[in-house]
């Protein structure tokens, strides 16, 4: 028998003895991205028939473009205690369900100079606020564990935090939803959405696999948009216009594992201050910018040179290594464009998300979208969108998705055809 | 620099001129392509930093990452893109890759960080302050593997083989766990096992991450006799 969930579960049960009680309403899932792959998950699980379109191949937008890193939430206990909080809370739950595809090394916040050291008991209470473990370590020790760390490092504190990988991982959620019945499909281009009487009815989608890209009509009692940087199109489809800013960042990685832990600038989030080991390589990132649209986002020799000097100011060995790839992606921020109000970059905008409920505030009734968030709080975005879709569908059917540990990537690509 | 795109498939090809600063990448290349002239183009990428192992396509003849190939190494800027060898096409230069994850054991993803036992017992200690059940005590970290399917694209051997990805990861996985190693080896004895392969080693030299499944067939045959 399953416990109830409470608070932070320290095991997992295997997904085949999940039970799951259909419910006879149909939900269609619009982005195949990490959202969508939690998303179609947590509904099928819920007993929802579900069908989830993508446009590409699953994960080709933002989601598979990311860092990579399992954020703990201290990068976002400077201003933004709730979407650290909640980093906090996934984090450590997607380490137990999704385990098999997450190094999960714990990171450093380094101080460089004495203006960072500066901030060290700042940082590690705002941890404490945010509910995150920090331990302040001895220099001498970390020097040792982290030889290839700048030797200017004046304070090192020890967070929970990971890399992941960041295809593999949705995959896992992909793979559980097809386990528990989820029609999941690739190569579908959205291309109208069918309302009548102020309802959503129907999806109407191109199938790019076939030589006549010929449209298919997928009724629905539900559709959520998932499609991240992309909602704004989506959404445009229904002739609405809801606030999504594709945030561009460029990402380098070199070749060679200089450190085990994530390393990360003592201070508030800014450019080039990340480094993720993962794999065999080391990724530094990121730059922020905005942009009006997320396609073929491509990086530019400028954030690369200026990855590189960020990425030596805490690995010296950074400058001198073969870069391996420069790539970029166009982050889902949820807000306005704010340029207008003088940030150029998007900062002030928060990493948290929202589900907007398209009957409430557009009357266009069984349609939903749920943008913003970050790649480690998938999980929690795909609850709360699939809580908004029971409580409209007038089905009463708990998450949990939190309970259960995810079957292995490779599972879905032995399945799926 | 000018480059010349040609997508090529069973039944239909395409040419594609454009410009492209040459430290971008074949993958950019078809991004570039798809953006513009030819919006239902499909193709399989997600990473962009040959960490997935979704995009391998055959690149002038040869199995490549799109993502990895700088499209400034490839002279005169022609360049022929066409769907991986031994996976099944799809339409465009995407393929379904099915038959790769079909023949891969079950193994572990996960491996120690070898070098450095002196960070392992700080890293326990560290880790313990943490109090978190799942953090490690160890170092540890991804395997090499990215599954790409460039080792089966570039085996001679089409039918009845297991190939050079799946018996790789039951060697990685015997050297890792020896409570696993008479199950790996049956694996790896199967009639479509280490015996079938024909000693090419084109795995060897186009695998991306430098695993030499090659000369871990050539293990497990030492292993098996």
């Amino acid at each position: 028998m399953e416990a109830p969930f409470a608070g932070l579960a320290t095991e997992s049960l295997p997904l085949a003895r999940c039970e799951v009680k259909k419910k006879g309403a149909k939900v269609c899932v619009i982005g195949g991205g990490g959202t969508g792959a939690a998303l179609a998950y947590d509904l099928a699980q819920r007993g929802l028939d579900v069908i989830l379109l993508e446009r590409g191949e699953l994960t080709s937008g933002t989601t598979g473009r990311h860092h990579g890193q399992l954020h703990c939430g201290a990068r976002y206990a400077w201003n933004d205690k709730n979407i650290a909080r909640e980093c906090y809370e996934e984090s450590v739950t997607l380490a137990r369900v999704a385990g098999a595809c997450i190094e999960y090394n714990g990171g450093f916040f380094v101080a460089l100079n004495d203006e960072e050291a500066g901030l060290e008991r700042k940082f590690i209470e705002n941890c404490a606020e945010a509910g995150i473990p920090s331990h302040r370590m001895r220099v001498s020790d970390f020097a040792r564990l982290e030889p290839a760390v700048s030797g200017a490092v004046k304070a090192a504190v020890l967070v929970p935090d990971g890399s992941f990988d960041a295809f593999r991982l949705p995959m896992m959620f992909f793979a559980a939803a097809l386990k528990l019945g989820a029609r999941i499909r690739p190569w579908r281009e959205v291309v109208g959405l069918e309302i009548s009487a102020g309802r959503m009815k129907a999806v109407i989608a191109r199938n790019l696999t076939r030589p006549d890209h010929r449209e298919e009509r997928i009724e629905a009692d539900y559709v959520v948009s998932a499609t991240g940087a992309w909602a704004g199109q989506i959404a445009r489809l229904a002739g609405l216009s809801i606030p999504i800013t594709p945030a561009p960042g460029t990402m380098l990685a070199v070749k060679g594992r200089l450190v085990n832990h994530v390393i990360s600038r003592l201070r508030p989030p800014g450019d080039g201050d990340i480094l993720v080991p993962q794999r065999g390589l080391s990724i530094i990132g990121s730059t922020q910018s905005l942009a009006e649209n997320p396609e073929a986002i491509a990086p530019s020799a400028s954030d690369i040179e200026f990855l590189r000097a960020a990425g030596a100011e805490m690995l010296p060995d950074f400058a001198s290594m073969p870069a391996y790839a420069a790539w970029a992606a166009a982050r889902p921020l949820a807000g306005k464009d704010s340029s207008a109000a003088g940030d150029v970059e998007g900062r002030s905008l928060s990493r948290d998300f929202i589900v907007i409920d398209h009957e409430a505030e557009h009357g266009i009734a069984g349609f939903a979208s749920v943008i913003g968030g970050k790649a480690t709080v998938l999980r929690a975005m795909a609850e709360k969108a699939a809580d908004r879709a029971c409580e409209k569908l007038g089905i009463k059917a708990e998450c949990r998705t939190s309970h259960y540990a995810l079957p292995s990537w490779r599972e879905y690509f032995r399945e799926a055809r | 620099m000018d480059l010349v795109i040609i997508l090529k498939n069973d039944y239909s090809e395409s040419r594609h001129a454009l410009k492209l600063e040459p430290f971008r990448t074949v993958l950019d290349a078809l991004e570039k392509i798809r953006g513009g002239e030819m919006p239902d183009l499909i193709y399989r990428h997600s990473c962009h930093h040959g960490s997935c192992g979704t995009c391998g396509a055959m690149v002038n003849g040869k199995p490549r990452l799109m993502c990895l190939a700088k499209v400034g190494d490839f002279e005169g800027g022609e360049i022929v893109v066409e769907p991986l060898r031994q996976a099944m096409s799809l339409e465009g230069i995407a393929v379904w890759p099915g038959t790769l994850f079909e023949k891969l054991p079950d193994t572990s993803y996960l491996r120690d960080v070898d070098e450095g036992s002196s960070a392992g017992s700080l890293q326990a200690a560290a880790s313990a302050f943490l109090e978190i059940p799942d953090i490690e005590k160890q170092p540890r970290r991804l395997e090499d593997c990215i599954e790409c399917g460039l080792c089966l694209a570039a085996c001679p051997v089409e039918k009845d083989f297991k190939g050079p990805a799946a018996l790789a990861a039951a060697e990685i996985e015997l050297g890792k766990d020896p409570s696993r190693k008479a199950e790996m080896l049956a694996f790896a004895g199967k009639p479509d096992g280490a015996r079938k392969c024909e000693r090419f080693f084109g795995c060897s030299r186009v695998c991306p991450q430098g695993i030499a499944p090659g000369r871990r067939i050539t293990n497990l045959l030492r292993l098996l006799r």
